[in-house]
């Protein structure tokens, strides 16, 4: 019980911290939101009418009340739920634009990370099992170097190749345009079929990371003696594989993969750059372009939550599975 | 015609079988293709269709009007929703007489009553009012159905612009029934006067179709379609294959990459808009010196500026700051100001020999110094990612440091260069003032005593301030002319901005369906569709091939 009080009052303190970090970094950029309004629509060449800067000021209900005022506002908002108006989306609130996004970035790099999960552990008890042999190194090599690639460098690539010169996968965006009146199994065939090259980039560049894990626990397990006794005894090698060996050395990718999820939200930002990918990564961008503060909170605040719970589960996870932890108080 | 299939991604979704089903007729009893346009950058598209946001559409500017048209690019003003106007009572009364037989795209008639109401919003949200329509007028009525008068506070002829041309009017029983701010209202079936209304949305394409009861006749393209594009560089191909036919992006090399992908049928034209210019921060003591600004025009050269930053697209800046390629900005630049207050020259020795005379001495690293032992040393900034200005950014700094001055060049964000130009907490800034109808907008933002409105190198000249009150009272166009000449005068001699290039409406076009676009040899509007309100104009001249 105080292992469990221990962690929820961690919980608590760290998302007061990440609270607090949220409402000072956007306010440490130097101008305002209105002045990228303005800023904007000049470069543009159609600057706004000569009372725009006090017009906006306004529009926006932009604060010139000491920091302080405007954080317990801040503070006291989150506590009812409210995130505010995004600046960018203006009359929508944040939890409107979140809401939009959110959808896009989990079925994206949660699909693809779940993949990456499932197909990198696999590969990864099959190299360990067949350790030493041509597979084995071929296997380890290839993920360990796709792994090293900066993701929105394979994203790149990718685009070029099977979007560009090959055309067999749209360049961009999460769906295309279509009609009214499109049955729903059309519309998600073209889902997926858009989500193939952002998918597979992150695949590729996660997968290296599972797979090398789970192998080098699984080697790691296969030489303990219980493994050799069992051998002995006559055990067969499917059952010995997945039974005795795997089963222990997928411990710490189950953690690992708890962690991934949390992750998941804050999204590959750059992959869906590269794809104009309409997720959480995307809004950041935009957010972070204009100023957005509100936007901006929002969004990290949601990231920072999802990673601290996941991480909170972890621990949790972990005082179940493993006596020690909680004993170690 | 066959109907022309839609994708917002690139590649063919011909693998799905989905081409097909997307030759749906959205609207019967129409000949031509839809008409693809490319209309801004934007994440994904929200259905905001509130002219007086800033983060609407941007074909809402095609959907509301204004009264009339004031051409940036030719000397004339085009009738829209008004028909005529006149000044009266010492040029504090605006008479406008309006159209008749105007129907809102619900049927509704138009009337003063929309045009009152839309002004009376404005003052009941001054949120709204980024024109600040309210701190020039002090009154707005109507007389019978096809007249508004509005009441001046105090006689100011070219704030008529930001009346008659930049106030988009909005049917009053539709916004009248909004509840809370307008600005809250996404107004997502917008009611229009323009060609065209709202047919599809989602977040990725945007369709329209004509407004059958237009004012200017049914306009003949059958659709419009507005795909999304996150960035210019995903707009360029789709550009280039004739699949967007209009388009206001910049594009480095529009010959090679857009007009030679279809030479018969691309085609581009770049009327200059407004001048990109060199803010000097008058407050700094080396800067207040005129030998140094001298000197620092003298340095540059301007045609290099255009051919290394801006691909040869936009030509060396006047000293009047006025576009000589522009008719409507021609019309006001006196001829016969000397030759050097009507062309930038380069000669970085006379810029040596300037600062020479002036006092000034290079130490041993060859920067000059003041007889106080100021280092002529500064600091630019530019907005980094328009990387035309960070280019010329960049060659500044060098062709400066030539004639012994040196500078530093700082990349930041709009927002910061915003701010830092409110504040003067900088040396040299690279910025670009807008223009308007006449010369008047553009030195009263640039050169007067509001601050915030441009005058970002802080320049307080009595001569200027007094010019420029006395045109804003007049309507005489002699009278008017001879003040412009003045202040160009005084604009070019003292030099408190330094023009580098002239900024230009960004257009390309193809006319492979559909003609009627403005060209050079028809500019009946600039083709930017972000220049309200050409869009409206355009798209009811646009006519099958």
């Amino acid at each position: 019980m105080r292992f469990f009080l221990n962690r929820i009052g961690f919980l608590l303190l760290s998302v007061w911290a990440a609270i607090t970090v949220n409402f000072l970094i956007p306010r440490m950029m130097p101008g305002s939101p209105v002045d990228a309004i303005l800023a904007h629509f000049q470069s543009e060449g159609a600057p706004l009418g000569p009372n725009a800067l006090h017009a906006l000021e306004q529009q926006f209900g932009l604060s010139h009340a000491p920091l302080w005022t405007q954080y317990f506002g801040y503070v006291n908002n989150l506590f009812h739920g409210q995130l505010g108006t995004s600046i960018t989306y203006y009359p929508l609130t944040v939890t409107e634009v979140i809401g939009r996004s959110l959808p896009w970035t989990l079925g994206l790099a949660g699909t693809a990370t779940i993949i990456s999960v499932l197909l990198g552990t696999f590969l990864g008890i099959y190299a360990a099992w067949h350790r030493g042999t041509r597979i084995d190194a071929t296997l380890t090599t290839v993920t360990m170097f796709t792994s090293a690639i900066p993701y929105f460098w394979i994203a790149l690539i990718l685009v070029y190749l099977f979007g560009f010169e090959l055309n067999w996968f749209p360049q961009l965006h999460a769906f295309t345009t279509l009609s009214n009146g499109v049955p729903w199994w059309r519309f998600s065939a073209d889902v997926l079929y858009h989500a193939v090259l952002p998918g597979a980039t992150i695949v590729i560049s996660a997968i290296g990371g599972w797979l090398v894990g789970m192998r080098n626990n699984m080697v790691q397990t296969l030489g303990e003696d219980y493994v050799t006794f069992a051998r002995a005894r006559g055990v067969r090698d499917r059952r010995l594989m997945v039974f005795y060996a795997a089963r222990n050395a997928i411990l710490p990718n189950l953690t690992g993969f708890a962690m991934a999820i949390g992750f998941v939200v804050g999204g590959a930002l750059l992959t869906e750059v590269v794809f104009s990918y309409p997720g959480i990564g995307m809004q950041l961008l935009t957010a972070v372009e204009n100023e957005d503060y509100p936007l901006m909170q929002g969004i990290f605040l949601i990231i920072a939550l999802a990673v601290l719970l996941a991480n909170f589960l972890v621990e949790l996870i972990y005082g179940l599975l493993d006596p020690r932890v909680r004993q170690g108080e | 015609m066959k109907r022309k299939i839609v994708t917002g991604g690139i590649a063919g979704m011909a693998a799905l079988g989905i081409t097909a089903l997307l030759a749906i007729p959205s609207m019967a009893a129409t000949t031509g293709p839809s008409l693809e346009i490319g209309w801004g950058v934007y994440s994904s598209y929200t259905r905001n269709f509130n002219p007086f946001s800033t983060s609407d559409m941007g074909v809402t500017l095609e959907m509301y009007e204004p009264l009339f048209y004031f051409d940036d690019v030719a000397p004339k003003v085009e009738p829209m929703l008004g028909t005529s106007y006149a000044w009266s009572d010492h040029n504090t009364v605006l008479t406008v007489n309006l159209r008749k037989n105007v129907k809102w795209s619900n049927g509704s008639p138009f009337t003063a009553h929309d045009v009152v109401f839309t002004f009376n919003m404005l003052k009941k949200y001054p949120a709204m009012d980024t024109n600040g329509i309210w701190t020039k007028v002090s009154s707005i009525k109507s007389v019978g159905n096809d007249t508004v008068v509005f009441k001046f506070k105090q006689a100011d002829v070219p704030f008529e612009w930001y009346v008659l041309d930049k106030t988009p009017i909005v049917p009053a029983s539709i916004w009248s029934k909004v509840k809370g701010s307008p600005l809250d209202f996404l107004n997502p079936n917008p009611v229009v006067s323009g060609p065209y209304v709202l047919n599809t949305f989602n977040s990725q394409e945007v369709t329209l179709t004509p407004n059958k009861d237009y004012w200017g006749g049914r306009p003949q393209v059958p659709e419009l379609t507005v795909p999304l594009f996150t960035s210019n560089t995903a707009q360029e191909p789709a550009m280039a294959s004739g699949k967007i036919a209009w388009g206001a992006y910049f594009e480095s090399s529009i010959q090679k990459l857009y007009v030679a992908a279809d030479p018969k049928f691309n085609h581009y034209w770049l009327p200059p808009a407004s001048p990109v210019a060199l803010y000097p921060n008058l407050t700094n003591p080396l800067l207040a010196q005129l030998p140094v600004r001298q000197a620092i025009s003298y340095a540059l050269d301007r045609t290099k500026l255009d051919n290394l930053a801006e691909s040869g697209y936009e030509p060396p800046a006047n000293p009047t700051l006025l576009a000589p390629r522009n008719a409507n900005q021609k019309s006001w630049i006196d001829g016969s100001l000397p030759t050097s207050d009507l062309k930038y020259q380069y000669d970085p020795k006379k810029a040596i020999a300037l600062l020479t005379k002036a006092g000034f001495k290079r130490n041993s690293s060859g920067i000059f110094v003041s007889p106080s032992g100021k280092p002529l040393s500064f600091n630019l900034i530019v907005i980094s990612g328009l990387t035309d200005w960070d280019a010329q950014a960049g060659i500044i700094a060098t062709e400066l440091k030539a004639v012994g001055i040196n500078t530093t060049v700082s990349l930041v964000t709009g927002s910061e260069a915003y701010s830092d130009e409110l504040s003067g907490k900088f040396q040299l800034a690279i910025g670009s003032p807008g223009a308007g109808p006449t010369p008047y907008t553009m030195y009263e933002s640039v050169f007067g005593p509001v601050l915030t409105q441009g005058n970002w190198e802080r320049w307080h000249n009595p001569t200027m301030y007094k010019l420029l009150n006395e045109f804003s009272t007049t309507n005489n166009r002699a009278k008017e002319q001879q003040l412009a000449n003045q202040m160009e005068s005084l604009a070019a001699k003292n030099m408190p901005v330094i023009g580098l290039t002239e900024s230009v409406w960004w257009y390309e076009w193809s006319n492979k369906n559909y003609i009627g676009w403005p060209t050079p040899s028809s500019p009946y509007a600039a083709g930017s569709s972000y220049d309200y309100p050409v869009a409206a104009l355009i798209l009811s001249h646009l006519r099958l091939r």
